[in-house]
């Protein structure tokens, strides 16, 4: 226990004096969410009633008035051109069946559709058939398509894995040639393993309390809710900051990189990585998804966010347990690889 | 010029964030894709992205409607998805609707959100399919295929208002310059002050200014690499991806587009040159500019349409010229419609260029005052 | 018993070759000074000796064990205080020791009186809560060196630890590592600085381009070179200094003479020292002086007669 605890205590104590640290762990990760928050709330395609004109004299005006996507107003051909330029409406409805529109936008396509089906219904009449419009014929499982929880999700998936930075800090001090600190612990009889061991259990864990301080600040104060499933959110957060430790050990031991040149790496492969799973937008997840789907799967920003929108958004544990396995089975092989590099004891030049 | 070469030569120290950041732009620009500019100025009708789910027996009525669908032009993906999968594919739009068909049921149960305004288009497209389906099959006569795909097929005439535009918007180009707003405003506000940073330690300061050098000389050396880092950056960046840009814009185009470019990247060179004014601890430079970058890039709608953002983001996006060169490419067919944008871009650059004079000038009043007071 | 050997070692680097079939031994119970130029291979050496380098060639003992031994007692045994500072600057000066300590002894209570001794060694009794960044240019020297020696190893190595330092700071650590050696530790002291090694060491290896140049005590060095006594002699008012100079003239073994304002300086040519005697000719002559005085080769002279340069180079 002995070298273990001085461990623990040590890299506890530097943590929390480590201003940078602090800042990277704790503040950054709210400043973003409190931004995403900001930019996506609101956002998204949510369909508002569609201002539509009708020229008096269009014959399916009673039509139109039946349906709760519209806002029509009847108008004679004059208003309906001035209300048209100036954005009153979408399109309007002459009165020989026209449909007038400004510019093509998914408000126009939509009272195209409904122009096109008054056609259809015309040319069933023609010949002698009425169908329904009482029924409904397809039925309706709502699902929420939330593109702010989704970005959300890969944004604190991405965060997770932040816990890199402490992984690349502890290597910072045991290879000897990274700085005079290790270079000086290296003639201690030092137990790496212990190190290793204690630095992982408190980064993890200050990563972990991270966490859930993000996951508490979203539910309370913007109410976007990631602890909906609460056990396994939370062991999916304590794996996926192992995982983030784990990666952090084993980039800082496997190459002749510095310290420096490692933490920009790191934050530009995680704004990628992110990137990948969604977070700047779903079009390059999409894109990615239907042309070269075997880059996300490898992306441990897309496993922890997906696991994370399924347990909270779509209450769903499919592929969970294998995840976390993923997850934790990830960060074992990582660690274990990241100390067989560091057996290596001697350099070529310091 | 030994300030300049000293410049040169410190910047050579960053190539690895150099490197990083175009790595990102590159992979953005990637995603992006070479999709080209739609000028067709004729109603392009909805097109939904549907998937059809049909059981592993097969489900006639299910191809059929999957025929369909893609002779209606909309595209569509036939696989074998549970309800739960469904939901997860609508979640993350990579459909607009999941139609899933169970063996015995001629209408399937559709997955959507049939809030947006793409699930609502879904849902009634398919809605209106089965009713006349119905239709055709029911009411005591033989079933015709033909009659009933030809009254489906029966369109509106669409007609553009007089000066209407076929596309206001090409998402795609404005996308595309929007992350190369966004990467170049990454690259300048961590590149420029870290390397400015060098020649305000106080040790390289007080030795420069016992120099017979002079000052102002010395700053504009500064100022000059500075606006190589960022001038430089935008030409890289621009020229790099040049063909897969090209299509995405028109000749009559590229005059507004390298405009608004220039002008913002005054403004970012004066933002830059404001933050390296005022921090000079490195670790702190890292954070402000990953922060203020990113924060600005969702804010102004560098990753998300403008439109689709909210009133509150919006609001406190028109606080940053990014929000400006996003605006202004929506409007790059004209100058005139570009100039309110470019104006305030170019009053951006003023103030902040305003701002770090006062900045630099306030610091050597404190530093003259600490050494006298001492 | 020597407590290192170093034989015929090699070091490469690129361009550059750092150790040049380099040896040095160290006995027990010494003080032996690494003395050199910047960039003789004075830290390579010890990087060697330590582990920390891989070298291309010759052998290295330490302890009678490979440096790169992984022993935790061979670890237990050596101290390094390195001439770059190596603390955990967000640390208070305390919490720095005691976590040292901690590594080489589990005995709570045994670490909290190697943390005491290491912190009153120091002289940093009353900053024991400050912040390791907060601390004054001398006192982070400090704190270095009761980093390297808080667990009393047989064999210490320091690393230019008075680089930077003011004379006071300079004479606290000397004076810290005599006590030290007389305390039983085995000390390998390298510097630059030429006063320090006269003062301090008991035996001398001077290096240069990664060779071994000389090896002894500084007798045994100034021994080796043949460098010139400068006695000076300042007269009285200028007074009798014609006659001095004759008659010194005509003395054996004056290499050189020259006079300026009643102070004249005689070369005498070695071995050995020639002041007593030339003050009982002045005796004999009758030729009273206001002061003088002798100045024997320095280690700079020696320095320069075996390498073609000064130490301070």
């Amino acid at each position: 226990m002995g070298q273990f605890g001085s461990h623990l205590k040590l890299l506890g104590k530097m943590t929390l004096k480590n201003k940078s640290s602090l800042f990277w762990v704790f503040v950054y990760p709210l400043l973003l969410v409190t931004m995403m928050s900001i930019a996506f709330r609101g956002a998204g395609m949510k369909l508002q009633p569609i201002p539509v004109a009708a020229e008096q004299g269009f014959y399916y005006t009673v039509f139109l008035e039946n349906i709760d996507m519209l806002d029509l107003t009847v108008m004679d051909s004059h208003e309906a051109e001035k209300a048209l330029r100036e954005g009153k409406v979408a399109g309007y409805f002459r009165a020989d069946g026209v449909l007038i529109i400004r510019e093509d936008s998914s408000e126009s396509r939509i009272l195209g559709e409904i122009g096109d089906e008054l056609k259809r219904a015309a040319a069933a009449g023609r010949q002698g058939i009425n169908p329904d419009f009482s029924t409904q014929y397809v039925s309706i499982a709502e699902q929420e398509a939330d593109l702010l929880f989704d970005i959300l999700s890969m944004t604190v998936a991405m965060f997770t894995l932040y816990a890199y930075f402490s992984g690349i800090g502890m290597i910072d001090l045991l290879q000897a040639n990274l700085s005079p600190l290790a270079a000086r612990l290296s003639t201690t009889p030092l137990s790496r393993l212990s190190f290793l061991t204690a630095g992982t259990l408190i980064n993890t864990c200050l990563s972990f309390l991270e966490m859930i301080l993000v996951a508490l600040y979203l539910k309370f104060i913007w109410g976007i809710n990631f602890l909906s499933d609460l056990p396994r959110t939370l062991l999916l957060f304590l794996a996926a900051c192992f995982f983030g430790v784990a990666v952090g050990l084993f980039v800082g031991s496997s190459n002749k990189l510095s310290t420096k040149a490692k933490i920009p790496l790191g934050i530009s492969i995680m704004l990628v990585l992110g990137a990948f799973g969604g977070m700047m937008g779903a079009e390059l997840r999409l894109y990615l998804d239907r042309h070269l789907p075997w880059l996300n799967r490898g992306n441990p920003v897309n496993l922890i966010g997906r696991l994370l929108y399924r347990l909270n958004a779509l209450s769903s544990t499919r592929e969970y347990t294998a995840g976390i396995l993923i997850l934790v089975f990830g960060a074992l092989v990582l660690s274990l690889s990241s100390l067989l590099f560091l057996q290596r004891r001697q350099f070529k030049s310091l | 010029m030994s300030t300049f070469r000293a410049y040169l030569a410190l910047l050579r120290k960053y190539w690895l964030i150099i490197l990083a950041f175009t790595s990102i732009f590159l992979i953005l620009v990637f995603a992006q894709g070479g999709r080209a500019a739609d000028e067709d100025k004729s109603f392009s009708r909805g097109h939904m992205n549907a998937a059809v789910s049909i059981p592993a027996g097969g489900h006639g009525a299910g191809e059929a409607f999957a025929l369909w669908l893609e002779q209606a032009g909309h595209a569509v993906k036939i696989l074998a998805f549970s309800q739960e999968e469904a939901q997860e594919a609508v979640f993350l739009h990579q459909y607009d609707a999941v139609f899933l068909f169970e063996p015995g049921l001629t209408a399937p149960q559709a997955v959507s959100d049939r809030t947006s305004g793409q699930g609502y288009f879904a849902l009634s497209v398919a809605e209106t399919y089965f009713r006349y389906l119905d239709a055709f099959q029911g009411q005591g006569r033989p079933y015709d295929p033909q009659a009933f795909h030809s009254v489906l097929a029966e369109k509106a005439e669409v007609l553009f208002q007089e000066s209407g535009r076929g596309r206001t918007v090409d998402g795609v180009r404005v996308a595309f310059f929007s992350a190369l707003g966004y990467v170049l405003l990454l690259m300048s506000l961590t590149l420029v002050p870290l390397v400015n940073q060098a020649f305000f330690e106080a040790g390289v300061r007080s030795r420069s200014n016992l120099s017979p050098y002079p000052p102002r000389l010395r700053a504009v050396a500064i100022l000059l690499g500075s606006g190589l880092i960022v001038f430089g950056t935008a030409a890289v960046l621009f020229l790099a991806t040049l063909p897969i840009s090209m299509t995405l814009f028109s000749p009559g185009q590229a005059g507004g587009i390298l405009l608004n470019l220039s002008i913002f990247s005054l403004a970012v060179l004066a933002l830059s040159y404001l933050v390296s004014s005022l921090i000079r601890n490195k670790v702190a430079i890292t954070a402000v500019s990953t922060v203020l970058s990113l924060g600005m890039a969702f804010l102004s709608g560098a990753f998300v349409p403008q439109s689709m953002l909210g009133q509150t983001a919006l609001g406190i996006g028109r606080c940053f010229p990014l929000y400006y060169f996003i605006h202004a490419n929506y409007r790059v067919n004209t100058v005139g419609a570009m100039a309110g944008d470019l104006l305030i871009q170019l009053g951006f650059a003023a103030g902040y260029f305003l701002a770090a004079l006062l900045a630099a000038r306030l610091a050597r009043r404190a530093r003259r005052q600490f050494l006298w007071g001492n | 018993m020597a407590i290192c050997e170093m034989r015929g070692v090699v070091k490469h680097y690129k361009q550059v070759t750092a150790l040049n079939k380099f040896d040095m031994e160290v006995r027990e119970g010494e003080i032996l000074g690494l003395l050199g130029p910047n960039g003789s291979g004075k830290t390579t050496a010890i990087n060697c000796l330590l582990g920390l380098l891989k070298y291309d060639g010759g052998e290295i003992t330490v302890l009678d064990q490979a440096p790169a031994s992984r022993d935790p007692g061979l670890k237990r045994r050596i101290g390094l205080v390195p001439s770059d500072l190596a603390y955990f600057e967000e640390l208070s000066v305390i919490d720095n020791i005691s976590y040292f300590a901690g590594l080489y002894e589990t005995n709570k209570r045994e670490q909290k009186r190697m943390t005491g001794y290491a912190v009153d060694f120091a002289g940093l009794g009353k900053y024991r809560k400050f912040p390791a960044k907060k601390l004054s240019g001398g006192l982070k020297r400090r704190l270095n060196i009761a980093c390297g020696i808080v667990h009393s190893p047989e064999f210490l190595v320091l690393d230019e630890p008075t680089l930077a330092l003011d004379a006071q700071s300079r004479k606290y650590v000397l004076n810290g590592v005599r006590e030290l050696n007389r305390q039983g530790t085995t000390v390998l002291y390298t510097t630059h600085y030429l006063e320090e090694a006269q003062e301090l060491c008991d035996r001398i290896v001077i290096i240069d381009e990664g060779h071994n140049m000389a090896t002894g005590t500084l007798p045994e060095l100034i021994g080796l070179i043949d460098a010139e006594e400068s006695v000076h002699i300042e007269l009285p008012c200028g007074e009798k200094e014609a006659e001095l100079l004759e008659r010194v003239r005509s003395l054996d073994g004056v290499v050189d003479l020259f006079a300026h304002n009643g102070r004249v300086t005689v070369k005498l040519a070695p071995p050995g020292h020639h002041l007593a005697a030339l003050i009982e000719s002045l005796r004999l002559w009758d030729i009273a002086y206001s002061t003088i005085s002798s100045e024997l080769p320095t280690l700079n002279e020696v320095f320069l007669s075996l390498t073609g340069k000064a130490l301070r180079e």
